[in-house]
């Protein structure tokens, strides 16, 4: 058995590599040749018990810098934020703006990585061997405008193989929004992988919008290292894909410092989209708190993972954690597990997950009220969500996301 | 108005209304009363469209339709109108919000345009005026973190706001203190006239000294057993069921 497994992983990530761009090749040096020995995740590993990934061996995939013009307006939010631009993992200096004073950028295909080392996987190894581009961006002066990067894939059987570092400068601080999106409805998969350091006293937050095609793979792993006094915030929103899967890491190496992690994922069809998050308190007097929602239609899966981590000496932590599910049709299902590990004894921690129905006690009353059944769920996924929506800083972008929730349904027209 | 014949429900295979015969008319108030258990919040419930209820029998007539053919939003759309017992609480829906898609879409249904937003707080503000409802409860969530009181205002206060051409009760005055009691009442009173009906149930003969019934009924046992005017109310104040059952043919 483990010997076909090996086969067949091979087969998956050397069909990549025979497609990775011949002048790239050799700046990675060994990695190309480590990538041969990557392993297939199988849903006998913990990590990956619910989330099956078999299907990937049958795609065929291909670095393709996309050419022909695209239409880049109706995947952006915000048209006067600055942008910056990838297709199909690759940066386009012509599709993206100035950026403001204050950030230091460049393609991140120009720069050197360490190899991952902590919970690497076949995706973080394809990362390393054969990324493209990525945003590498020091933010040395606060930026008051948010900063948009659509990373977006164009013409089908794609693979997107981005790596993105993120600095922040000491006391500096900025509002990223990673937008993943499609040109269009075909099979593809992004690798996406980002690091992001937020110095002494900074500030940073990261919203992703996960808006790919519905035919899309999506492999995210994001991982922030947060030194003292610093504040960091990352808001996931899972819309739309085939597969998604977030691996989020963030680790707490500086005291004083103030974490939130927010996580909206609403799917239907066959969809499945995976949560594993990873707060690390390795020292005192930090304040954690994470929040995913999920709403689940159809024969949509799902799984939370989230694992709290409190190390020895890490006292005075409060960490808080929290996941939510509604599953909207008997075949939706959800795992939710979470975790908390303690180590230290003064601590205010908790954990919670709940899954249930839509309140049909509440349904009722908005109809009874003369509320349509479609425009009540509406209300109610609204409300739902919401929580997750208000922690948005920008009013915009929550509007925004409001309109691809209500799209995403085919909500509109009610 | 409305014609209820020969309703029977069930819940759970269990015969909740055992064959309810209701003439109300335009410009009519009727009360129902009747001891816990009855029925009385079942009746309330089937005519509003809730779907646990299964109607085996009879037929409800609501201005020239067949009201159990429609679904909860029409019925509203139609007209109807129920006060909760217990309004649910809906953490995250603002009450404003709710209301003004319930007023566009009653609109709609009658191909009316929707309420602009200027008359819509105009109205917001008089109508809350009506029941006293503070204008900052209106802008919150729906009954979430509401006082039982406020919670039986904001039923009225929708009322108000909707205009239904039917409206039940349903124990409206419980919870509610004095003061509340008769604020509330003489909402209800401003929004009668000719071309509306309203079904009270209540448990207390108090509230009808307010909003005076046309006629008492008593529900017993998934059944109207007694329909009398005013007075019957006054009578039962007085006197419990007992004599009630005792007319039936019960050993009390
Ligand atoms: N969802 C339900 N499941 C099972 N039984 C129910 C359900 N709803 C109502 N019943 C039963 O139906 C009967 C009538 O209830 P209902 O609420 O209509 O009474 P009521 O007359 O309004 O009483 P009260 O004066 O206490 O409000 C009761 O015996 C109640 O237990
Ligand atoms: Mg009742």
């Amino acid at each position: 058995m483990e010997t076909t497994q090996q086969a067949t992983a091979s087969a998956f990530v050397e069909s990549i590599k025979a497609q990775f761009p011949e002048q790239l090749k050799q700046s990675r040096g060994t990695l190309v040749g480590n990538a041969s020995y990557l392993n297939f995740p199988t849903q006998r590993e913990e990590d990956w018990k619910y989330t099956g990934i078999s299907f990937l061996q049958k795609e065929k995939y291909n670095f393709s810098r996309f050419t022909e013009t695209i239409d880049i307006s109706a995947f952006r939010q915000d048209k006067n934020a600055a942008l910056i631009v990838f297709v199909n993992g690759f940066f386009r200096s012509d599709l993206s703006s100035e950026l403001p004073e204050g950030l230091q950028f460049s393609d991140s295909v120009n720069h050197e990585f360490p190899e991952i080392g902590e919970r690497k996987n076949m995706f973080t190894g394809i990362s390393d061997a054969f990324f493209t581009g990525g945003i590498h961006i020091q933010v040395k002066k606060s930026v008051e405008k948010p900063v948009e990067v659509l990373f977006l894939s164009a013409g089908g059987q794609s693979v997107s193989v981005v790596k993105n570092h993120i600095e922040i400068s000491k006391s500096a601080s900025a509002r990223f929004r990673f937008l993943f999106r499609s040109a269009d409805s075909s099979s593809y998969l992004t690798n996406s992988i980002t690091t992001i350091h937020v110095s002494a006293n900074a500030q940073f937050e990261l919203d992703q919008l996960q808006f790919e095609s519905p035919a899309a793979t999506h492999y995210n792993r994001t991982d922030v290292t947060q030194h003292r006094d610093s504040k960091f915030s990352i808001n996931t929103f899972s819309l739309d894909g085939k597969l998604i899967r977030n691996d989020l890491n963030i680790i707490s190496e500086g005291e004083n410092t103030e974490t939130h992690m927010r996580g909206l994922y609403m799917v239907n069809g066959q969809q499945h989209v995976d949560n594993h998050t990873l707060m690390d308190h390795r020292v005192p007097n930090c304040y954690s708190n994470e929040l995913y929602k999920g709403v689940m239609d159809g024969k949509a899966t799902g799984v939370f993972n989230g694992k709290v981590f409190v190390r020895r000496d890490a006292q005075k932590i409060n960490a808080f954690q929290s996941n939510a599910n509604v599953l909207l049709s008997d075949d939706a299902r959800i795992n939710s597990k979470p975790e908390l590990e303690i180590y230290a004894d003064d601590v205010k921690c908790s954990h919670g997950s709940t899954t249930g129905q839509m309140d049909e006690e509440a349904l009722f009353y908005l109809r009874a009220r003369g509320i349509g059944e479609e425009s009540a769920k509406k209300l109610l996924i609204r409300a739902y969500a919401g929580e997750v929506l208000d922690a948005i800083s920008d009013e915009s972008f929550r509007l925004y996301l409001e309109e691809l929730i209500d799209s995403r349904f085919h909500w509109n027209n009610v | 108005m409305i014609s209820i014949q020969n309703l029977h429900a069930n819940i759970e295979g269990k015969e909740i209304l055992r064959g309810i015969n209701l003439e109300i008319k335009a410009g009519e108030v009727h009360a129902i009363m009747g001891p816990n258990g009855s029925g009385k919040s079942t009746l309330a419930s089937v005519l509003a469209g809730r779907e646990e209820y299964e109607v085996t029998e009879g037929k409800v007539i609501f201005n020239a339709k067949d009201l159990l053919e429609l679904s909860p939003e029409d019925r509203a759309r139609e007209g109807l109108f129920l006060a909760f017992q217990y309004p649910v609480e809906i953490p995250g829906v603002s009450n404003v919000n709710f209301l003004k898609t319930a007023v566009n879409e009653i609109r709609a249904y009658k191909g009316m345009q929707p309420v602009s937003a200027k008359e819509f707080l105009q109205m917001v503000k008089d109508r809350s005026a009506l029941v006293e409802l503070d204008s900052k409860l209106a802008s919150r969530s729906v009954n979430e973190g509401f006082s039982g009181g406020e919670k039986k205002r904001n039923e009225i206060f929708q009322m108000a706001m909707l205009e239904p051409k039917f409206a039940i009760l349903d124990e409206t005055d419980s919870g509610l203190d004095i003061d509340a009691l008769r604020i509330v009442a003489n909402g209800v009173n401003k929004l009668k006239n000719k071309d509306n009906a309203t079904l009270v149930i209540t448990h207390y003969q108090r509230l009808l000294d307010y909003i005076v019934p046309d006629f008492v009924h008593v529900l017993y046992k998934g059944k109207i057993v007694k329909t009398g005017s005013k007075d019957l109310a006054l009578e039962l104040e007085e006197k419990g069921y007992d004599w009630i059952k005792a007319e039936l043919g019960e050993t009390v």
